[in-house]
């Protein structure tokens, strides 16, 4: 087994004593996902495992009456997705708060975004960030998304986010390049409580953008 | 030539002379000669950093940004366990009780304590408020914040959640909190600029190493703080962009 994954340059030193034959050594991985090196390994491992192929979901996750359909999301990938129709309100005074790479790959993700999705970091990290996608958002609005950021441009939408118990909350979302030395390196998504308003006027349109 | 240190307007004002005696301190351990000035205002202060006088700075996040790519800062430390949260208050006698039944127009009270005032504004969108339909009421400290929605000549308050906090007892009762911020990645750093960057690594050593020192421990018990931990670039990066995405 080559370990080219884990032998690049910036993960040189300390993380090369790591031999993945040893039998603890996906433990060891996951039980450090709070430590950025370990991030960018997990994130590597999982690419190189086509791991961010995110998995279908599972109706033992699912709380409630649910509904089942397959997404096409970005990239070719297919996710078999199990949604009901249980809001989870948005907290007060937070704001949830992820990091991806430049394929939307997650590599950062602080404690709402835990508590929100309902799924747990180590899930979270190295997975595509379309572990959120809910079936009734249109595909035109993440294709505004990428087109947007990647003209290194911020982008604010309002988006219907999946939890993987089925469930669902609203997001004001919004993205913006994460540019260092000149060359986008990720992206950045904080999202913030949206008001009802404008999620009601959400709810009316994303039907009609199908 | 002595270097210009600063610290944002939006101090404790029962910190100010901790402030000079941090400036002492660390003139003390590193042997550079350091000037402490301190502006009444923002608006003042980032003058005085157009025009390059600053090398050292206590920054408020709101200003990180052009700090570091407009006049080449860099992050030396920030203070362990602080971060900017943000309370949206009104009066006890007013009948809301969430964000979301404020209507358009009300009068908002703020200081013009930048990254505060931002905070705040997001935490009034649930309720269909943005700075184009409420009334703004801006004031020079949080304690007058607070006296105007005491005598109702505001609706709403925009308070930092530690001068809220210091606020008397009497005054608190008089007011209910509708939303506490809960971010926690947004704080304010000690900045080090150009003129000063060769210095940086020395610095920072004086200063993570503070706490360990019983003079050090009490100049940083007199600006209220525990520790100094260290910020590293990629770190201060990451609250630019968070930020960035706040300011729309």
């Amino acid at each position: 087994m080559s370990s080219q994954p884990f032998s690049t340059e910036r993960n040189s030193g300390g993380l090369k004593k790591f031999d993945p034959r040893r039998p603890n050594f996906y433990r060891l991985l996951y039980l450090d996902v709070k430590n950025p090196m370990m991030h960018r390994v997990i994130v590597k491992r999982k690419t190189w495992l086509g791991d961010n192929m995110i998995n279908d979901m599972k109706p033992e996750d699912v709380v409630g009456e649910f509904r089942e359909v397959t997404l096409n999301l970005f990239g070719g990938m297919q996710r078999k997705v199990l949604y009901t129709e249980i809001e989870t309100p948005y907290p007060d005074g937070k704001l949830i708060v992820s990091t991806t790479d430049p394929s939307g790959v997650i590599t950062h993700v602080n404690q709402s975004f835990v508590e929100m999705s309902g799924y747990t970091e180590a899930e979270l990290i190295g997975a595509s960030h379309s572990i959120l996608r809910h079936p009734d958002m249109p595909p035109a609005a993440f294709k505004d998304l990428w087109d947007t950021v990647k003209r290194g441009e911020k982008w604010q939408g309002f988006v219907k986010n999946l939890r993987k118990d089925g469930g669902y909350y609203w997001v004001k979302a919004t993205v913006i390049p994460n540019i260092r030395k000149g060359v986008v390196v990720g992206y950045t998504s904080v999202r913030r409580k949206p008001s009802r308003t404008k999620v009601e006027e959400c709810r009316r349109l994303y039907p009609s953008l199908f | 030539m002595s270097f210009l240190f600063t610290v944002s307007p939006d101090f404790t004002p029962d910190h100010l002379s901790g402030w000079y005696i941090f400036n002492t301190w660390l003139q003390k351990q590193t042997g550079v000669p350091i000037h402490l000035e301190m502006y009444n205002d923002f608006n003042t202060q980032r003058e005085a950093i157009a025009q390059n006088k600053i090398s050292l700075i206590y920054a408020n996040p709101y200003d990180a940004a052009m700090l570091v790519r407009e006049k080449g800062f860099l992050p030396l430390v920030k203070p362990v366990g602080e971060s900017d949260e943000a309370i949206i208050a009104v009066g006890a006698g007013n009948p809301v009780d969430d964000v979301a039944e404020l209507t358009p127009g009300v009068k908002v009270a703020f200081t013009d304590d930048p990254d505060v005032k931002m905070m705040g504004m997001i935490m009034l969108e649930p309720g269909d408020l943005n700075a184009q339909n409420v009334q703004s009421l801006s004031c020079d400290t949080y304690v007058q914040v607070a006296k105007h929605l005491l005598r109702g000549d505001a609706d709403v308050g925009i308070f930092l959640a530690e001068a809220f906090d210091d606020l008397s007892e009497m005054v608190k009762k008089q007011l209910t909190i509708l939303v506490r911020s809960q971010i926690s990645v947004i704080h304010h750093s000690l900045m080090i600029g150009p003129g000063l960057l060769d210095q940086r690594e020395k610095f920072q050593q004086y200063l993570i190493g503070m706490a360990g020192d019983e003079k050090g421990l009490g100049v940083l018990e007199s600006l209220g703080f525990k520790a100094w931990e260290k910020v590293d670039d990629e770190e201060m990066e990451f609250m630019i962009d968070l930020m960035d995405t706040l300011s729309v």
